[in-house]
């Protein structure tokens, strides 16, 4: 009896564990199942052989259709090629995210605005060009994605325990010898009456709302926070998000200190902090708390708070604070906020990048 | 009426029948594989429609880019396509020829006037269209030659936060019905043109959350969507909205989709739903019961590359249209007994 429930406890955690191992937003359980992006023998609707001989789905016209689904077969037995296949859904679509082009839901996405190679209508330098082959700005050693800019290069399509499903390996994350990239979120736990999820000062982003009901709720500018967890400096030099983004831009920013942003060799800043570097903590003439808080403003950039206060005087900017993940109508997806304003995927009243900076900057009058 | 189950002659039975079996037991599995798998695809392979012609854009050097929506307008004959990448509306006429486009504008969260992304409308016997736009938040009304006239916004009441009409459908007295994407969706109906005059509340008890990808009313009113979310993905409602049918599950088999991204109704109330993932398109009588599929991937004449979605003239004709193929096609209903035997 004992060696049974052994046996059944063993299974028991051999279930639940991959559960527990494999969270994430939609790409999930019930919500996509396998057929819908794979397919086992490159029949894209699983026909079999008509009364011609042909195989398919016997549409009745002559010349009949390509037997297995047009062009390919495709890698990992998909049905299309990568980004094809995910925009399938994240396109134009009114219950997915729409990460192509500009804004197209009424409320303002924290993603969005992916450039795509020749689609003409953003200009490239925008934001991430999906199906480039250049070298990621700022990689060290250099990255491209030879085959073009895949939305699996950032994201893992079966769920991950990151936020957004965000990949643990991006770029060159793996050959610069760091251990697992997690973002992690408050998902999974219970909201409370009102429906929202309780903040965990201890997951590197805070969604206020976890649930998936509607974009307009879960994907918003407003439902969105990140919070400056005490383990993550040790873990991730200050920001997971930005090791995250560092995997491809290695060499763009860093934390306080470290080699990415100067402090050694007698320099001060060569490259803006994305970690341990409180807004307006430093004197001479660097950022300025009094003017983050300005009176009057009602915009703030996103930033990483160890309190979960915003605005306040423990916030931290990083790569988010300034940069549109998948791009903007901005040169480099570059947030122009102003403090005042709706708030849109460009920022809000702002127009010039001048006015971002002076989110936090004081210097230029 | 070409509603058929059974077009595969059992003759073709035999020419998959293995006439040199190694054993009685592999003959009598074979034939029981083969029975299968016939009795499976003659549920499937009716010969229901004939290719007519095809619409590729407005002009050689501008072919349909990502186009989203598609509405065939009884009255004049024409076909009004959402040219969703190219920003614009395309006006084909009976045989697949442009013959007019305008570029939609629209107003965004900043006031700014902006290159729009039409996604889904419907025309009423006067020419008025009636464009829902993924980049804004209001259904914009507009004159025959694509002038905006007014603009109706979401009634306040429809989601508690901001949304935007999704679909837009033309129902019957000339009633347009638009649907906005929230967790229960509501269908805004407008009569006069230019005001919301009610709303009815789509009630499906199973639903968690809603994720409607297909919207189209018929003559009595009912009103048919397609949910990528829901357990059944297609469902039907009463003028009430009352849920009265709901079928085909997120899985495998014939009956059943990976995404359906539109559907129409023909007055016999037979169904035709888009399926973008799977490059089908399914024939569904009004009961939900799986009459036939068309398609496949391809670029040929009655293949398909990512049907986005279709629209008819609620008798003989099946407009598909296509995300990838950058094209509509209009496919002549057929009864498919007599497509065979012509």
């Amino acid at each position: 009896m004992k060696k049974m429930l052994g046996l059944l406890c063993i299974g028991a955690v051999a279930v639940l564990v991959p559960l527990a191992a494999v969270a994430g937003d939609y790409h999930r359980s019930a919500t996509l199942v396998c057929s819908d992006c794979h397919t086992m023998h490159f029949s894209q609707t699983h026909g079999y052989q008509n009364a011609d001989g042909s195989y398919g789905v016997d549409s009745g016209f002559p010349g009949g259709f390509t037997p297995l689904g047009g062009a390919g077969p495709h890698p990992y037995l998909l049905r299309n090629e990568v980004n094809e296949l995910c925009l399938t859904c994240h396109n134009g679509q009114t219950f997915a995210p729409d990460v192509l082009g500009p804004n197209t839901n009424s409320y303002v996405r924290m993603a969005g605005a992916l450039n795509e190679v020749s689609d003409g209508l953003l200009v490239q330098q925008t934001g991430h060009t999906l199906g480039t082959t250049d070298a990621a700005p700022g990689s060290n050693p250099s990255w491209s994605a030879a085959a073009g800019l895949e939305c699996t290069n950032c994201h893992y399509p079966h769920g991950s325990s990151s936020y957004r499903n965000l990949a643990g390996d991006p770029g060159n994350y793996s050959g610069l010898g760091r251990s697992y990239a997690v973002v992690s979120y408050n998902a999974g736990a219970a909201p409370n009456y009102a429906g929202l999820y309780p903040q965990d000062l201890t997951k590197d982003v805070y969604q206020h709302d976890g649930s998936l009901g509607q974009l307009a709720t879960h994907y918003a500018f407003a439902n969105v926070d990140f919070n400056e967890p005490a383990a993550t400096p040790a873990l991730y030099a200050g920001s997971a998000y930005a090791f995250f983004c560092k995997g491809c831009h290695t060499d763009f920013h860093g934390a306080q200190g470290g080699s990415e942003v100067g402090g050694t060799g007698g320099e001060a800043w060569l490259r803006h902090p994305n970690a341990v570097a409180d807004i307006g903590a430093l004197g001479g003439g660097h950022s300025s708390y009094s003017q983050y808080t300005t009176a009057g403003k009602t915009n703030y950039v996103k930033t990483m708070s160890e309190t979960g206060t915003w605005p306040a005087a423990d916030n931290t900017p990083s790569c988010f604070s300034c940069h549109k993940s998948h791009g903007n109508e901005n040169a480099f997806g570059l947030i122009y906020m102003k403090g005042t304003g709706t708030i849109t995927e460009q920022g809000d009243d702002g127009t010039t990048v001048k006015e971002m900076c002076r989110q936090c900057h004081s210097q230029g009058g | 009426m070409y509603r058929l189950r059974n077009t595969r002659s059992h003759s073709d039975i035999s020419l998959s029948w293995p006439r040199h079996a190694a054993s009685a037991f592999a003959a009598s599995l074979s034939v029981c594989i083969v029975l299968t798998a016939t009795s499976l695809h003659a549920q499937i392979a009716a010969e229901s429609v004939r290719p007519l012609y095809e619409g590729i854009g407005s002009d050689y050097g501008t072919p349909l880019s990502d186009p989203m929506g598609i509405f065939f307008d009884t009255v004049r004959n024409e076909c009004y396509v959402a040219d969703t990448g190219n920003g614009m509306v395309v006006v084909f006429n009976e045989n697949g020829m442009p013959v007019y486009r305008f570029l939609h504008d629209v107003f965004d969260a900043r006031g700014r006037q902006v290159h729009g992304e039409p996604r889904s409308l419907a025309v009423d016997a006067q020419g008025t269209i009636y464009l829902a736009d993924a980049r804004a938040t209001y259904l914009d009304v507009l004159d025959p030659r694509g002038r905006s006239i007014t603009h109706i916004d979401v009634p306040s009441d429809h989601c508690g936060q901001p949304e935007r009409f999704a679909f837009v459908a033309l129902g019957p007295d000339q009633t347009v019905y638009a649907v906005t994407a929230c967790k229960v969706p509501r269908v805004a109906l407008i009569r006069d043109g230019a005001t919301v005059s009610g709303t009815i509340v789509l009630r499906d008890p199973d639903a968690t959350r809603s994720c409607v990808s297909g919207f189209t009313v018929d003559g009595a009113g009912r009103i048919y969507t397609t949910d990528a979310c829901a357990s059944r993905m297609v469902q039907v409602y009463a003028p009430d909205g009352a849920l009265q049918l709901a079928f085909g599950k997120h899985d495998t088999g014939y009956d059943n989709f990976a995404f359906p991204a539109g559907i129409v109704v023909t007055k016999t109330g037979d169904m035709w739903i888009a399926d973008s993932i799977r490059q089908v398109v399914s024939h569904f009588d009004h009961e939900g019961k799986l009459i036939a599929m068309i398609g496949g991937k391809g670029s040929q004449p009655g293949s398909f590359q990512y049907p986005s979605a279709v629209a008819t003239d609620g008798d003989s004709r099946l407009f598909v249209l296509e995300r990838q193929g950058s094209r509509y096609q209009c496919l002549q209903i057929m009864d498919g007994v007599a497509a065979k035997e012509n």
